[in-house]
């Protein structure tokens, strides 16, 4: 069988009923978007490394908690965060938030609509200009929506953040790098 | 970088493949969405619990009654508020929050939305387990010895004194300026009221034997003088009125 016509969620279900070797097209599929998420995050290349296997082989060990009806790709990426998190806190580079007012209250919900291809790449050379500017919790969203492509809904499921906060977050982070870049 | 990346590939297969990680069986997936299950549900009762034992302490004591008396009862009926148990329920919400967090259907939305949503289910369970009258019959039990285990909690809110507030039934003929109160501490009260005060308009509408709230300054060890006075009705506020002929009472009688 041809393994790349299979879904993630498909190679994740083989993985759950015992062939371990079918994880290795899940980490041949995620080692670089994980390895750059990391960068951008930990601006680390070997803490990147360190937390990109260390949340690999996590998520194999857990890897039946997961529900194959729902994405693959948030699912991961939430380990991966988890493992950032963690490196963060040991290295204590900035310090952690533990009770964030954007998350408190309800705010309008802005769009989750793909941007003109232009507007994006245009955003996406600010961000990786600006990227070291920007609050952490600014940070995450931003590279999770531009270089990882992932929707509104699929950060919140990542950051455990609601859907508003993830379009409120994304749109200072955008104010802020329009006037340093 | 593509070298890097090969290493690390390897580095994650090779630790699967020598069997250093092992994948966790199904069932302590299981095991933990049953722990965190067990725990919501144990919260959630305790939470419905301590509700509907605020809400019968607020009407025992006449707390809600008192409600009656308008905004100048504000402050007594404050300070008489079972703030230990509301407390305890802050407690159980917060908590019942926390352990629910995880789950997409609280996190997607703003904390606000999740902690009203986890206090609005316990606040509705809670109304709803005080109308099954379960804390008037264990109140009933431990009053009748039938019960070991209790009497601190729920003796400890009986006839909980109100500062300004006093709760009775009416234990002499009802005269043109007082009559004598008779407390759920078998405490005897002569209530001075003055008829002609629209205040105490609604002195007419009680006789000897009704369970009324009173509100007024005491202005000697037994004297009140009244400035409203008013009946009540609940026969879960009656239960405790001293014996007598309690209008109001038909249904809880033991």
């Amino acid at each position: 069988m041809d393994t790349h016509v299979l879904t993630d969620e498909e190679v994740a279900r083989r993985v759950q009923a015992g062939d371990e070797e079918a994880y290795a097209i899940i980490v041949d599929r995620y080692s670089d978007k994980l390895m750059r998420y990391g960068r951008r995050i930990l601006r680390s290349e070997e803490d990147a490394e360190d937390c990109v296997q260390e949340s690999f082989i996590k998520a194999y060990t857990s890897i039946q908690s997961f529900d194959a009806t729902r994405r693959f790709s948030p699912w991961i990426y939430r380990i991966a965060h988890n493992a950032f998190v963690t490196k963060i806190r040991e290295s204590a580079r900035f310090p952690t938030i533990s009770l964030d007012l954007d998350t408190l209250f309800p705010h309008p919900i802005a769009p989750d609509t793909a941007d003109r291809v232009a507007i994006r790449r245009e955003m996406e050379r600010r961000v990786g200009e600006g990227l070291d500017t920007l609050d952490p919790k600014y940070r995450e969203p931003l590279v999770l929506y531009y270089f990882d492509e992932l929707s509104y809904q699929e950060i919140a499921d990542v950051l455990h953040i609601p859907i508003a906060t993830v379009g409120v977050r994304i749109n200072r982070a955008k104010k802020q790098l329009a006037l340093v870049t | 970088m593509g070298e890097e990346i090969n290493k690390l590939k390897d580095r994650v297969l090779s630790e699967i493949r020598s069997g250093k990680a092992h994948m966790e069986p199904r069932w302590h997936d299981v095991l933990r969405g049953f722990l965190y299950a067990s725990g919501a549900v144990v919260l959630f009762t305790g939470g419905v619990f301590v509700v509907s034992f605020v809400h019968f302490v607020l009407v025992r004591n006449g707390i809600l009654a008192a409600g009656g008396f308008g905004f100048r009862a504000f402050f007594p009926v404050f300070l008489a508020l079972p703030w230990m148990m509301l407390l305890s329920l802050a407690i159980f919400v917060g908590a019942l929050f926390l352990l629910v967090r995880r789950y997409a259907f609280v996190y997607r939305h703003p904390f606000v939305y999740g902690v009203a949503g986890v206090a609005v289910f316990a606040l509705v369970g809670g109304f709803v387990f005080a109308q099954l009258g379960v804390h008037e019959r264990i109140e009933r039990a431990i009053r009748m010895g039938q019960l070991p285990f209790g009497e601190g909690l729920y003796r400890g809110y009986d006839a909980f004194p109100m500062q300004s507030l006093y709760s009775g039934v009416v234990a002499s003929p009802v005269g043109a300026n007082s009559f004598v109160l008779q407390t759920p501490r078998q405490e005897m009260l002569t209530i001075l009221y003055d008829a002609s005060r629209s205040a105490t308009g609604t002195v007419t509408d009680f006789d000897e034997g009704d369970a009324i709230m009173v509100f007024g300054e005491r202005t000697g060890s037994t004297t009140i003088q009244a400035t409203d006075i008013r009946r009540v009705d609940d026969a879960r506020f009656l239960m405790h009125m001293p014996r007598g002929r309690r209008s109001g009472f038909p249904r809880m009688m033991d």
